[in-house]
């Protein structure tokens, strides 16, 4: 898994030691793939923005109980995942109560994006624990395994949301994203 | 799948605006001391208690199989030899005697023992401490950035210590402190250690060089490149030091390579006292070994112990007679006779010192006879 590398050991060890410079660079590593993997599970770049957002404030609550030697990637994206499946839950069940516009309003996708046009659109069909596990397998590069870890889900779980979900998007997009 | 890689819609701006509130969050970490707050495990004890009463025999049974689960209930209640353990634990530091009575600093990190183990030197956020065991504070010193790693020379007249990037030095009585190195911390780990015998101070520089540097005459003694370094750690004769980075190895106290370990990690790394022979651990496909090399080009090792998952930190007994294997993956410390191997294990020791099942404590060293 990418992001389990010494420099990264080295920025949180230097966080630890109160450096701002080195709590910077291991937000700004893992920023972008906590953003996007959130985005993905939940159509809602404001709702993206608060659970990647959290998921960091979480780290820095938690930085001097954190193990230098175990990869932080894993930890971190743990928690942007759980929160942004039980996020989904709450929205769909705003749905039912009748509150679907706020997620629609703060989830306008740029237009020009290729997540909006396609891949993130196709996502959204998706239950939100299909749309993690995939978002786990293709954007965050963690084997089925490490998936089964990371969630608490058996393997064999883990192989069928990861089958049927990528038989939707290949059937929705066109092609095969194995 | 290049898709994946292309930015979600407002990533990059929704970046720059969670990045001030991360950084305001830690700002404010930094300058506020935490405390813990034992009440919800207190009344969890207690509830078990009077459980555990109110039911004589199977009760006790009860109580016997549950204590380990869901108490804190210590299991370290001495240490095989004299002397005392320092553990740095998530919201303080711990000091263990020779008869398992344990004290706990609040609010301090980072802690280490003067030479004789009269004193501890430790952080509290921009503040470092000298003070005696107990908790008695005897001098404490201010900065503008966070302090880590206070260190004593040999004889305890020099405390070396990070204040934010910088490497900085004070007496051991608090006067005379001065800047060393204004940016020594670099893109690699925050380390440092004195040369035994001396006030030349061995560190990782900004450049990705390790840095003998006699602080006293503020000359730099020798220079070698070194990338990602972890840990470096002397002999008690000053002769030997050991690198831990990408390429482990200890070197002369000229600098010059006396032996090389391969590559991978083999940290933590302890050199016996009062002998030139150092202990490390390997690890390999998910377990850990302690490894004892010896001779003068370390070609004789000998595996000590072996177990599943990480060891936190390795520390010898003042005489040299035990080495305290902090088995993280089991949730024990170990106590390993170096002579004839026997072995004592303390379980539970995540909750001996508060820092949970996975527990984060590190070891600040065993001292003193």
């Amino acid at each position: 898994m990418a992001g389990s590398d010494r420099g990264e050991r080295a920025w949180v060890r230097g966080a630890q030691h109160g450096s701002v410079a080195d709590l910077e660079a291991l937000f700004r590593h893992h920023w972008p793939r906590a953003y996007r993997a959130a985005y993905l599970v939940v159509h809602d770049s404001a709702a993206a923005e608060d659970i990647a957002q959290e998921a960091f404030l979480a780290a820095v609550r938690s930085l001097d109980r954190f193990d230098r030697r175990r990869p932080f990637a894993p930890w971190l994206h743990r928690i942007v995942v759980n929160r942004a499946i039980d996020w989904s839950r709450a929205r769909a069940l705003r749905r039912e109560a009748g509150d679907a516009a706020l997620g629609t309003i703060a989830g306008a996708p740029a237009p020009g994006n290729p997540h909006a046009r396609s891949l993130a659109s196709a996502l959204a069909e998706l239950p939100p624990e299909q749309r993690a596990v995939i978002v786990l397998r293709h954007l965050l590069e963690y084997t089925p395994g490490e998936i089964a870890e990371l969630t608490g889900l058996p393997r064999g779980t883990v192989n069928s949301r990861l089958r049927r979900g990528l038989d939707h998007l290949a059937e929705r997009l066109g092609e095969d994203l194995e | 799948m290049t898709r994946w890689r292309d930015p979600a819609p407002d990533e990059r701006e929704s970046g720059e605006r969670s990045w001030e509130v991360v950084r305001r969050a830690y700002a404010e970490r930094l300058t506020a001391p935490r405390r813990r707050d034992r009440r919800p495990l207190l009344a969890l004890v207690a509830a078990v208690v009077v459980l555990a009463a109110a039911l004589s025999p199977p009760g006790l049974a009860v109580w016997g199989s549950l204590r380990d689960a869901v108490t804190s209930e210590d299991h370290l209640l001495s240490l095989p030899t004299r002397g005392r353990v320092l553990v740095n634990a998530q919201s303080g530091v711990w000091v263990v005697d020779g008869d398992g009575s344990k004290r706990f600093l609040d609010g301090y990190a980072d802690a280490s023992w003067s030479p004789h183990g009269l004193y501890l030197a430790a952080a509290r956020g921009n503040e470092l401490v000298a003070m005696e065991p107990n908790g008695h504070v005897h001098w404490e010193l201010a900065r503008a950035r966070p302090i880590g790693m206070p260190r004593w020379s040999y004889e305890g007249f020099r405390i070396a210590y990070f204040a934010g990037r910088a490497l900085r030095v004070v007496n051991g009585d608090g006067t005379g402190d001065r800047l060393v190195s204004p940016n020594a911390l670099g893109s690699g780990l925050p380390t440092l250690a004195w040369r035994p015998g001396t006030h030349e101070l061995l560190y990782t520089d900004n450049r990705a060089r390790l840095v003998l540097r006699d602080v006293d005459t503020n000359r730099i003694l020798w220079a070698r490149a070194s990338r990602s370094t972890e840990d470096v750690t002397w002999s008690d004769d000053g002769q030997r030091v050991f690198i831990a980075d990408s390429h482990p190895r200890v070197l002369d106290a000229s600098g010059r390579l006396v032996a090389a370990f391969g590559t991978g990690t083999v940290l933590p790394a302890a050199f016996v006292p009062h002998s030139r022979a150092l202990a490390l651990v390997r690890n390999t496909n998910r377990s850990s070994t302690v490894y004892i090399y010896s001779g003068p080009r370390y070609m004789r090792h000998r595996s000590v112990f072996s177990g599943a998952g990480s060891f936190g930190g390795i520390a010898w007994s003042p005489d040299a007679r035990w080495l305290l294997v902090d088995w993280r993956g089991a949730d024990q410390w170990l106590f390993i006779r170096s002579a004839a191997v026997r072995r004592i294990a303390v379980r539970n020791i995540g909750n001996t010192f508060d820092s949970g099942p996975e527990h984060y404590a590190s070891l600040g060293g065993w001292c003193c006879p």
